[in-house]
């Protein structure tokens, strides 16, 4: 959790469709709860200042945290590892990171708690995968390097059921977030 | 032409597949370190090759480990072949490579990656500083 002297916000902003997110600090409010509320409007995150309070809110922030520390990827341009492996895109990651962060959204909204947080990472073609896997089950959400190919995802539950398909853009899948939720 | 045969590899064999260590998250196995270069997944056959040879030929081998896949467990994942393709430009008669992991559907390979991951989500080697 970020310094009890301060709270950590997200100022976002978007550019050519990609999320710009800058980590800032700023003197925590005399309650002492964490202020969310964005420095600006203008990209698809303006509900972490909807949820400044209430059931969930820590859960979105240390989810929002893991989102952001993933902008590592970026690093990984063509050849990283000597063998001339395929780079990673910015918009590629913001994609990523918007489409999890949303269904965080999704998930606080309609089940009054946040989603357990992914594992955010490479993956093959310049791809990046989004991965949960918990005691009841694992899910994998793969976003395309290509922004006109579409998201897939499969999702094995530990009694033997699965789920598998195909996401047209960055359409919100409640039953994704509900199975996150229920397998957690 | 390669010197040496193309060889039936049973699948009680074990496969080592290279990992780059940029590939981890929080320095865990994901199912991202299932990947193919340059038309497949590249892997060495333990027959003619130990762990420590597979991580060595790698572009830069200290940033790299091993996992042990079991050729009959990949061939258990649907679409996917296990073909030894010995390679004599690199004199590397171990060379093995498993095929179909992006055909099909595009949630297929997605699907394959987690079944792959169900099966071998552990170190033979570690890279180093993991």
């Amino acid at each position: 959790m970020p310094g009890s002297g301060t709270a950590e916000c997200f100022d976002t902003g978007t550019q050519q469709q990609g999320v710009m997110w800058k980590a800032h600090r700023r003197p925590s409010r005399a309650s002492g709860e964490f202020s969310m509320a964005p420095a600006r409007h203008n990209a698809r995150l303006e509900w972490l200042g909807e949820h400044s309070s209430g059931l969930g809110t820590a859960g979105i922030l240390e989810f929002a945290h893991v989102v952001h520390q993933s902008r590592v990827i970026m690093n990984l341009k063509y050849n990283w590892d000597g063998e001339q492996a395929t780079g990673y895109d910015e918009r590629t990651w913001a994609r990523a990171a918007r489409f999890a962060l949303n269904h965080a959204n999704l998930s606080l909204t309609l089940f009054g708690t946040s989603l357990p947080q992914p594992k955010i990472g490479p993956a093959d073609a310049g791809s990046i995968d989004l991965f949960w896997a918990g005691d009841m089950g694992k899910l994998l959400i793969n976003i395309p390097a290509e922004a006109d190919e579409p998201i897939t995802f499969y999702g094995q539950e530990a009694r033997g059921g699965s789920i598998s398909g195909v996401i047209p853009g960055e359409d919100l899948r409640a039953d994704l977030a509900a199975w996150l939720v229920k397998t957690k | 032409m390669n010197g040496w045969p193309q060889e039936t590899i049973p699948n009680e064999d074990r496969l080592f597949l290279r990992v780059h260590k940029n590939l981890l998250v929080g320095g865990q196995l994901v199912p991202g370190v299932f990947r193919e270069q340059h038309g497949a997944m590249s892997t060495d056959w333990e027959r003619f090759s130990t762990a420590q040879e597979s991580r060595a030929r790698a572009a830069r081998p200290t940033e790299n480990g091993i996992v042990a896949l079991v050729a009959g467990g990949v061939r258990s994942v649907p679409s996917l072949r296990v073909v030894h393709e010995p390679d004599q430009i690199h004199k590397n008669r171990a060379h093995t490579n498993v095929h179909g992991l992006t055909e099909g559907e595009p949630q297929a390979k997605t699907e394959r990656r987690l079944k792959l991951y169900e099966m071998f989500h552990e170190w033979e080697l570690q890279p180093e500083g993991v």
